[in-house]
Formats: structure tokens, C-alpha cells, sequence
């Protein structure tokens, strides 16, 4: 299919305003607060630890998340974005340097503005990071939607766009080689369309990276 | 995970210095830590940080049968959630003795000293109240949770404005915060809570930290309002002591005093952001990115970043998504949710599509545009319920083939 | 992407200039290093270093301790179980320390810790899927410096960078510190730092130096040091 696609023309695009705090909580091993535009995650790690005995698995660490809304007790749209953070930090962590420990990984959602999940995961992979948990590769998720009436591509949207959405998008690719690591979609789209948003988030997920790093490189200098 | 264990040598180090009047982090005995109040685009949302210890507190409204008990007055439910991002101990999911204790304080201090005007949230009597609901989450435990959750409750109540309604005969309109402008909540008074650590020597400690907490020997718990009246005390001894409970007089000008000018503070940040979010053009600028103390080595911004993406298109696209776009037409198109925050379990098994998960592919490619009124897509996103749906193939010939999602099979 | 020596790293990156070396001497992996096929590769975010002759490791910033063996560490005893004593290091797991591993112990002869006590102490077995083990003697049953430490001292946390930077042979905080006042001090690998000075004003003072150490690099250390001697000085 990717072959069938062509570059033509470039286009512009935005995405928001990144801010963050590494360690800014003492508790944690390693915390992050996160900010895409509005949208403000809080992310905290623990590990490796003690892991529960009967989650204990004795070949690899075991990986627990949670994600806890700002508002109201955790609903069943909370327990999805969990698995979807769970199975993406799983494909990450190298679990099998600490069998039977657990990594335990709190996100509390402080505001959403649109691109929740994609910021809880770009606030995991930085907690993660500061933790120093040993990793296979970093994380970094791009959301992006479709306009319901222009059907024009806006990457990282906010929650006024996201009211005009047809379809959204939030992508999770490796540093390494910029694979697909996860994928989660609402509503309703052509296989091009599918095609042209993983490229095009693809693109733009370099702009995260390029934030990691250059987190790393301002308190490494120092270490 | 268990609590880090507490070292005979941290014990008798923090007894040593408190007799001393000195305390690790260098405050007198009865000085609190700093608090910073930050508020988010959202009514009644803040973040609080009360030294180390943080959380985030969220108020939302919701329209319920009021109580039979008191049919004329809103509701008003405090829920503070110690989540293990918090500290190590906490675990997910279960309600600890300390966080039952913590809420059931907290529920004293604000829901029965009657700080809320309730009478102000009823709507129709007997049929329809406001029902407030504060969650708060605890982000960082370095001791003194309840005077960190108290300032965050009465900040995000000071804060929070509720959407405007409007009774025409039986029926009620909510209006959106773009037609009307939105109310703010009627506070009889502000209450906080104060709280002290009594040591074995008899020293009194104000706002404790977490070591200082699992040194004490009893926890004093003042909540108190600007007028100086108290609203709740809780006297809980910690450990085997003989500490008695005169305390009480000896501190409690000092408590008022100081709730009296965090009271203040507390008011003063609210309006801040309240005025602030009045003026339209900034109403939705959120505050919260000022918990980011910059400049520090591990905090980083980076402006809104305009990039060129190269724009994809189909090459050679087949005659078969030619046919696929042509389907997208549909104004059907929308995401639809139903209900939010709820999976609906289908047990129709019969003929399932897409057991991994929900459906949300419609399998249309030959249905005609005039049939679009009887599809209905279920489409929840949830992963941990299978949703299955039920699909009804109707009509045999070629034209008419539609896919209908029978609603009755899942009632 | 590729990187070299001294270069700032994240996870995912390949360390080329180790394979170039490997030719010549036997090269080994630090922490943050793994091999993959014929690459090597970051594991941890931090500073790629290289110790002579073909040492390689990520020098990162790191709070929770994960156990290694021969490294010495203060830990907190928990529990008294049979003969054994278990020790929390800061670890996932707790640390088992024998009764028998202090110096002229026997079987009648116990050493004297109760639970609470602060022990110095030097791991033995650390492997991964092990209970660690600690040991209080080294091979010629002698106790050097380990066992029990005083409980007039204080303890406190720290993050393992730090503990690492205190114990490099290089650096002079220490012994910079030891000019403006007389104290005592055990540094644990694990990030726990016992602390003795003459009086609580003085342990505290010298906690918060040597915390205020965390985000200096060495060659900043003699300038830290100096406007902590002028605040010690004035605090006493």
C-alpha cells in the first residue's frame, strides 16, 4: 500500500505547545508532567519493585498501569487507554532484566483538551526515561483527527477541533526505525486515509523525539 | 509494594531536633509549608502544592432525584483518591483506613458544617437537584494530605461555576456555557483544615511532613472557617502514647489565624482566574502550566511548532478504494458515542462480527445511499468488554443489500 | 540513531563506537549497554562514558536501586526471621543478612541489632530472580568498616547519581566538608546516606550540602563547597 502513495506537495501543519517537568514529584522513581497544548498528564514510576504474588510472573517483570481521570471514579473508557499504555510500555521496558518484579506506572489525567492518550503515553515514556528503567527503544504518540465536513487531516487536535471530527487517530511509533508500535481509531475511514495520517503523524512524531533528547541532554550535562 | 520502614535512627534524629525547635527543612515548629494554587481552563479544576505534597482536584455537576430526607437541597459528594502514583503503599482500587479517614474528614469539614448553599443548587423540589461531585487525586504524599486536599476542595469549589438552567412548565434547559453565562457555586463560608503533630516531648508541630508524620505520637486535626469557628476537630492518637488532649486551646488562636490568611490566599487566586476567565478573549487560557517551574534543569517548553509534512496521496489507486471512497459520502459519518463512559455488552452471539473488539467498520460496500437510515452503528471504544455486533443481512437482491445492527437484540 | 563517546544518549540509540574498538581488547558492557546481533545498544537515557581500557557504560540519573554484587549499601533492618536478618536496601526485594556474617559471630555469640537498626553492609549475592544477600565481614572475617551504625546519626535519601558522585575517588566534597566540621558518613550504593555530625544543626547543614550536590558537575564542586562553608558558617 505504501508504495501506492506519492508525495506531492508539502503541507502545514501544527502541533502544540509541548511543556514539561521531569521529577517534579519526590515519591516516584521517576514522574512527568506533560503538556500538549491544554491537555496536562501527570505520570509517575515506580520500579523495579516488589511485584504482588499472584500477578508475579518468574521469566520477566510484570507491568502495572493506571490511569486515573481527573473527574469521577474510572470508567470503562479509563480501563481501554490503561491497556493501551500497559501494552505499549510492555513493548517497550525490557521486562526480562527483572523477573519477578513489577513496574508500576501511574497516569492522573489533570485536564483533557484533546490527544489524551497519545500525552498520557508521551508523559509515561518521559517517566520512564527519568526512571532509568531499562528500555528497548523510546515511545513517542502523535493523535490526529479528519474534519467531518473539509476532511482535511489536522495533526495533534484540540477539543474544539475534535468536535468536527469524523475520525481520529493516535498513533505510537519507536525511536528506532519510527515503526508502528500501537494504534487505537474512532469512527469510520478508507484504507487511504489510513495510510496517509500514519505517514504523515509518522513526520511529525520526530518532533517528540527531538524533545527527549534534548530533555536528556539538559540534566545529563550535569549528572 | 510495603512502606519504606521507618530507622530507630530517623526516629530519635526528628524527637532530637523537635526538642530542639528545630525541624529538618528549617521552619519553626508552627509555621506551614508554602501552598501555590493553579488553576486549569475547566471550571473548578486546581492543582495544589502544599510543599511537596500535590493534588488535583476537579468539581463536575450533574442533575439528580434529590434525597428523600431533603427534598429542596442539591448534593454535594467529596471523594479524595489515593492513588499509588502518590506514594508506594497506596494501592489502586482499594479504599485504605487512611483514605476513609481522610475523606470522612474532609466530608465533616465541608458537607456538614453546610459550607455549600445546597438550597441554591435545587432545581425542581422533590424532582430534580444539582448533584456536585469533588474528586480529588493526590499526585505526591509528603505528609499533611488532609490540609492539601482541604485547599484544594475549597479552591476548586471557590472556582467552579455550573451551567445556567431554565424551567418552562415540566421541562428543563440546560444551557451550554456559550448561550449563558455560567453560575458560580453561593458559599456560605470557607472552611480549611489545620493540621498539627503532637510529639512525645509535648512539642506541637504545624502542617507535618511524612517523616514527621510517622514520628508523632498523636495528629490534630482543626477545620476551621474565616470567622474563626471551627467546623471539625479530630484528635487521632498514632502510636502508644500518653500525650493528652490539651493541646487544643494552646494552638487553636494560632490555627485561626493562619486559616484566616489562607483563606484569603486561597480567595484571592480563585478570583484571580475567575475574572480572568470572564474576560472572553482569555477564557480559556489554562494555568496549569504554571506548576512547571522552568529554568529548572529537568523542566523544558518548547512553543507551538509549525512543521511541513509531505502531503500523501493515492498514486495508482485501485478501482476498489475508488469504490470505497465513493462510500464515504455517507453523512452518517459522525463518531458516535453513546452514553459516556459505559460499554453496552451484546449477547446475541448468532452471527458477531469483530470479536477482538468493537465494530466500528461498517460492511457496506454495495449498500445504496436510501438504506443509510436504518444502519446504525454501536460504536463504543471500550476494549475490555467485547462488544459484538449483531448484524442483520436483510434483502437479497444485489442493489439492496444492507447491513442493519438490530437495536431491539441488544435491549 | 548513532552514537559515540560522551555523546548524550536515549534508549534505542547504537553505540557504533564500540564495535569499532572491539577488535583489539575485550570489551565490556556497562549498565544502560545491551548487544543485539552485532550492534550494541542504549538502554538507559543518560551520558555514554568509557572507563580504559574498554569499559562502556551510561552514566543516568536513577532513584530505585536495583542490587548488585560487591557493592556496598546502608540499609534498614525490618525483621528478625530465625537466623536470619531481612534488610530492606531500597530494593525491590528484601536483603537477608545472617547473623553469622559479623565479625567473631557464632552461634551462641549473636550480634546485637534489633529491628529499626541501621546496618552498613556489603552484597554478596545479587543476581536477578535472587533474594540478595548481605554480608557484614569481608574474606578475612574482619568487619573494616561495615556493621551497625550508630543510632544518633541520621538517614537519608538520595538519588544514585549522586551517591556515585560522592564516591568517585575524584571528588573532593567530602573532604572539602571535613574542613568546616567534624562528622561521620556512610554512602550506600543504593542511594541511602547515613550521617553523623556533632549536633543536629550540623547534620542537617551538612545533609542539605551534600543534596545541593546533585545537579553540580566536579568541576563545579570547590564552588559549591566555598558558599557552603560561607552558609555553614553562618548557620553556627
Amino acid at each position: 500500500m505504501q508504495n501506492q502513495l506519492e508525495t506531492t506537495e508539502e503541507e502545514e501543519c501544527v502541533l502544540r505547545p509541548m511543556n514539561c517537568e521531569l521529577n517534579q514529584l519526590s515519591r516516584p522513581d521517576g514522574s512527568a508532567m506533560f503538556m500538549q497544548g491544554d491537555t496536562v498528564v501527570v505520570a509517575g514510576v515506580y520500579g523495579p519493585i516488589e511485584a504482588k504474588l499472584q500477578k508475579m510472573m518468574h521469566d520477566r517483570a510484570t507491568v502495572e498501569t493506571m490511569f486515573s481521570p481527573a473527574k469521577g471514579p474510572p470508567c470503562v473508557d479509563d480501563r481501554a487507554k490503561e491497556t493501551v499504555i500497559r501494552e505499549t510500555c510492555e513493548a517497550v521496558l525490557l521486562t526480562a532484566l527483572h523477573p519477578g518484579m513489577a513496574i508500576s506506572i501511574n497516569v492522573q489525567e489533570l485536564q483533557d483538551s484533546g490527544g489524551l492518550l497519545a500525552c498520557a503515553i508521551n508523559a509515561a515514556c518521559l517517566a520512564l526515561i527519568i526512571s532509568s528503567i531499562s528500555m528497548k527503544f523510546t515511545v513517542a504518540a502523535v493523535s490526529c483527527m479528519i474534519d467531518r465536513e473539509s476532511g482535511k487531516l489536522i495533526v495533534d487536535p484540540d477539543s474544539t477541533q475534535i468536535q468536527q471530527a469524523r475520525v481520529t487517530f493516535t498513533y505510537v511509533f519507536e525511536g528506532i526505525k519510527k515503526d508502528l508500535v500501537s494504534c487505537h481509531t474512532t469512527g469510520r475511514f478508507s484504507e487511504n486515509e489510513l495510510m496517509e495520517s500514519l505517514e504523515k503523524c509518522r513526520a511529525a512524531s520526530q518532533n517528540i523525539f527531538d524533545f527527549y533528547r534534548n530533555i536528556v541532554e539538559q540534566y545529563a550535562i550535569k549528572l | 509494594m510495603r512502606e519504606t520502614p521507618l530507622s530507630n535512627c530517623e526516629r530519635n534524629f526528628i524527637n532530637r531536633a523537635i526538642a530542639e525547635d528545630t525541624r529538618l527543612d528549617g521552619r519553626q515548629l508552627l509555621e506551614a509549608r508554602p501552598v501555590e494554587i493553579h488553576f486549569g481552563a475547566n471550571w473548578g479544576c486546581c492543582h495544589v502544592a502544599l510543599g511537596e505534597t500535590k493534588a488535583i482536584a476537579q468539581v463536575s455537576c450533574d442533575i439528580q432525584q434529590p434525597k428523600a430526607s431533603r427534598p429542596n437541597e442539591g448534593m454535594l459528594h467529596i471523594n479524595v483518591e489515593f492513588n499509588p502514583i502518590a506514594a508506594p503503599h497506596f494501592e489502586a482500587g482499594r479504599q485504605s483506613e487512611l483514605a476513609m479517614q481522610v475523606n470522612r474528614q474532609l466530608e465533616k469539614c465541608f458537607k456538614d458544617s453546610r459550607c455549600v448553599d445546597l438550597e441554591s443548587l435545587c432545581i425542581v423540589a422533590d424532582e430534580k437537584v444539582w448533584n456536585l461531585r469533588v474528586d480529588v487525586n493526590i499526585l505526591n504524599h509528603d505528609g499533611n494530605l488532609v490540609d492539601c486536599a482541604s485547599i484544594a476542595i475549597l479552591a476548586a469549589l471557590t472556582h467552579f461555576h455550573r451551567p445556567d438552567v431554565t424551567t418552562t412548565g415540566d421541562s428543563i434547559t440546560i444551557h451550554s456555557f456559550a448561550e449563558k453565562d455560567p453560575l458560580p457555586l453561593t458559599l456560605h463560608h470557607y472552611p480549611v483544615c489545620v493540621s498539627f503533630i503532637v510529639f512525645e516531648s509535648g512539642q506541637i508541630v504545624m502542617d507535618p511532613t511524612y517523616m514527621e508524620e510517622r514520628v508523632g505520637a498523636s495528629q490534630l486535626t482543626l477545620g476551621l472557617n474565616s470567622y474563626r469557628e471551627l467546623c471539625s476537630l479530630q484528635l487521632c492518637y498514632l502510636g502508644k502514647t500518653s500525650v493528652t488532649a490539651d493541646v487544643v486551646p494552646s494552638i487553636s488562636p494560632h490555627a485561626a489565624n493562619y486559616a484566616n490568611k489562607l483563606v484569603t490566599q486561597i480567595r484571592k487566586a480563585a478570583q484571580q482566574d475567575v475574572e480572568a476567565k470572564y474576560n472572553k478573549e482569555d477564557r480559556d487560557v489554562c494555568r496549569l502550566k504554571e506548576c512547571i517551574t522552568f529554568g529548572k534543569l529537568t523542566a523544558m517548553t518548547k512553543p507551538k511548532l509549525s512543521i511541513k509534512l509531505a502531503h500523501w496521496v493515492a498514486g495508482k489507486s485501485s478501482p476498489k478504494s475508488d469504490m470505497e471512497t465513493s462510500d464515504f459520502q455517507d453523512e452518517d459519518d459522525n463518531i458516535k458515542t453513546l452514553g459516556h463512559g459505559s460499554a453496552e455488552l451484546i449477547t446475541n452471539m448468532s452471527k458477531s462480527v469483530g470479536e477482538g473488539g468493537p465494530n466500528t467498520w461498517q460492511a457496506s460496500e454495495e449498500s445504496s445511499d436510501d438504506e443509510i437510515e436504518d444502519i446504525e452503528i454501536l460504536q463504543e471504544t471500550k476494549l475490555e468488554k467485547k462488544v459484538l455486533d449483531d448484524i442483520d443481512l436483510g434483502g437479497d437482491s444485489e442493489e439492496e443489500d444492507t447491513v442493519t445492527v438490530s437495536k431491539n437484540d441488544i435491549m | 540513531m548513532e552514537v559515540n563517546i560522551k555523546d548524550v544518549v536515549v534508549p534505542g540509540d547504537v553505540a557504533v563506537e564500540i564495535m569499532k574498538s572491539s577488535e583489539k581488547e575485550r570489551v565490556i558492557l556497562g549498565p544502560g549497554l545491551r548487544r543485539d546481533c552485532d550492534r550494541v545498544l542504549v538502554t538507559k537515557a543518560g551520558v555514554l562514558k568509557r572507563r580504559k581500557p574498554a569499559i562502556f557504560y551510561v552514566d543516568s540519573y536513577q532513584k530505585r536501586y536495583v542490587p548488585n554484587r560487591g557493592e556496598n549499601v546502608v540499609g534498614i533492618v525490618t525483621q528478625k526471621a530465625g537466623d536470619i536478618y531481612r534488610v530492606d536496601i531500597g530494593a525491590g526485594e528484601l536483603a537477608s543478612l545472617s547473623y553469622l556474617a559479623f565479625e567473631g559471630a557464632t552461634k551462641k555469640n549473636r550480634p546485637d541489632i534489633v529491628v529499626g537498626d541501621v546496618i552498613f553492609a556489603k552484597l554478596l549475592v545479587a543476581s536477578k530472580g535472587m533474594e540478595p544477600e548481605l554480608i557484614c565481614v569481608d574474606s578475612h572475617g574482619k568487619k573494616g568498616k561495615l556493621g551497625v551504625l550508630s543510632p544518633d546519626g541520621m538517614l537519608f535519601d538520595c538519588s544514585l547519581s549522586l551517591a556515585r558522585k560522592l564516591l568517585h575517588p575524584s571528588c573532593q566534597l567530602l573532604t572539602l566538608l571535613a574542613k568546616e566540621q567534624a562528622y561521620e558518613i556512610a554512602i550506600g550504593m543504593n542511594g541511602k546516606i547515613w550521617m553523623k555530625a556533632r549536633s543536629v544543626h550540623e547534620t542537617i547543614a551538612a545533609c542539605n550540602a551534600i543534596l545541593a550536590a546533585e545537579n553540580t558537575p566536579p568541576a563545579e564542586m570547590p564552588a559549591l563547597c566555598s558558599s557552603i562553608a560561607r552558609n555553614l558558617l553562618r548557620i553556627s
